[in-house]
């Protein structure tokens, strides 16, 4: 039993210049991969039902294996592994993690947006049509932010999950929380306060966005 | 007389199901068409493809004297906004999730004012409030669609139609989710909107009674064909085939 360990956390205040950094690298990767997750898996659920099969299949394969990999072999793989095939893929540790991100979110993206239409009943769109709309009116007004509403909770909650697994890029050496709590941990022996820090980070890192989420589903997220 | 809408020999297959099969029916300005039928028998299909919501596999259809289908325009571009302006003479209501849950009630009605027709907002807001007045909901107009009573709704959907100024409304079983007092009271909006404003309506009901009193002329519906048609009174008085009179006696039986 550890009932006489001694808690301080006064050491950690020296640290806050670095931790901060930490944080702003995470939140830095984690709108890189947002941004890039949201438009490269927007291209693929358009690819997905596409008319040349190539590019369907192409598409298809991706996800499925986007789906399948932790975000840890694609890391390793990128930084690694590229590397030893050609010295033009060698990158910096920042840009392997931003491309993992990317990668890794696209499918999950892609995934929602398409359940998101998949679900949405035909007769919004014909009712859309039948008053005269063309197809892209009938997309633009209609089918898009119907759509969209339905997606929203559903991307925040996986737009969340990327800032968390932005941690696990601390094994290939980017300097965000995990890495530079590490760091602090190899210096002070104070696993626990760092970590218990870390924990408290993360939360108010993570509840803006939970609470975004909350906010938009009372707000937007239509009952049919 | 004065026709508004003919179809002749219209077809519309489904893979091997032929939903409709050479069907030829004419509405003239001010008339009310009855279509009845069993599910599956092909109303729906038909009043979708008469409207140009879907692609007919054969037939000719003529709106206002015009032949709209087949479209012999080389164009494929020109072919499209002909189609869409084809639609938008046809004013039409669904059964179910007819209006948009993300705009209000007012929103619904001048999406296609403002979307199609390019009226400035004022205009669109003033000709719905108007047409939301006929249909006696102008104080929903702030309410979104989700607070609404399924006969309000429709109520809404219907105003929604006739906003676009349609030469004709397709009503498709716009009562069949309706409690009967709901209903009661949108079939008596209907019965105005012909009797008052002579509206031409191609409607899909189970109501016989409505029918009698309402429509002109009743088409009987069965694997796509008309199997029996006529005045509505006359072909439901003296059913000529074994099919219209076991469908009569049934909607008798449940109602």
């Amino acid at each position: 039993m550890a009932v006489d360990y001694r808690w301080d956390f006064h050491f950690i205040w020296q640290y806050s210049p670095a931790l901060l950094k930490g944080v702003l690298l995470t939140l830095e990767l984690t709108a890189i991969a947002v941004v890039g997750g949201t438009v490269l898996g927007t291209l693929l659920a358009v690819l997905r039902t596409s008319r040349v099969g190539l590019l369907r299949w192409l598409a298809v394969a991706y996800i499925e294996a986007g789906l399948a990999l932790p975000l840890l072999v694609l890391l390793i793989w990128i930084n690694y592994c590229l590397s030893q095939i050609s010295s033009l893929l060698t990158f910096g540790s920042f840009t392997v993690a931003a491309i993992a991100l990317v990668l890794n979110l696209a499918p999950f993206v892609c995934e929602t947006i398409r359940s998101g239409f998949a679900t949405l009943p035909d007769d919004y769109a014909l009712a859309a049509r039948a008053v005269g709309m063309s197809e892209w009116q009938t997309f633009r007004r209609v089918t898009f932010p119907l759509a969209l509403r339905r997606t929203l909770p559903g991307l925040i909650a996986h737009y969340v999950t990327t800032l968390k697994l932005v941690s696990i890029c601390s094994i290939i050496a980017v300097p965000e929380i995990v890495h530079t709590s590490s760091a602090i941990i190899s210096r002070e022996f104070r696993p626990l306060e760092v970590y218990t820090a870390m924990g408290v980070i993360y939360l108010l890192m993570v509840l803006p966005f939970t609470l975004l989420a909350r906010f938009l589903e009372k707000r937007f997220l239509v009952k049919n | 007389m004065d026709t508004v809408l003919e179809c002749r020999g219209l077809k519309k297959w489904y893979g091997t199901v032929k939903a409709v099969d050479g069907v030829s029916l004419t509405a003239t300005r001010g008339q009310v068409v009855a279509i009845m039928g069993k599910s599956g028998s092909g109303k729906s299909s038909l009043l979708r493809n008469l409207a140009l919501l879907e692609e007919p596999d054969g037939g000719q259809i003529f709106l206002n004297g015009q032949e709209v289908f087949p479209d012999s325009t080389p164009s494929w571009q020109e072919q499209r906004r002909r189609r869409q302006s084809v639609r938008a003479c046809f004013g039409f209501v669904f059964q179910r999730f007819t209006l948009w849950p993300h705009r209000t009630v007012l929103g619904n009605v001048t999406e296609g004012l403002r979307v199609v027709k390019r009226l400035p907002k004022q205009d669109a807001q003033h000709l719905a409030l108007a047409v939301l007045h006929k249909v006696k909901v102008e104080h929903l107009c702030h309410a979104w669609p989700e607070r609404l009573s399924g006969g309000e709704t429709q109520r809404v959907a219907i105003a929604r139609a006739l906003a676009m100024a349609p030469d004709l409304l397709c009503l498709d079983e716009i009562t069949s989710a309706l409690d009967p007092v709901q209903t009661a009271g949108v079939l008596a909006l209907l019965r105005e909107l012909s009797q008052v404003e002579h509206k031409t309506m191609i409607l899909v009901t189970h109501h016989l009674e409505f029918a009698r009193e309402v429509a002109d002329h009743l088409i009987f519906i069965d694997q796509g064909r008309i199997l029996e048609e006529g005045k509505p009174s006359q072909i439901l008085a003296h059913p000529q085939t074994e099919e219209f009179r076991t469908f009569k006696n049934a909607v008798l039986a449940s109602s």
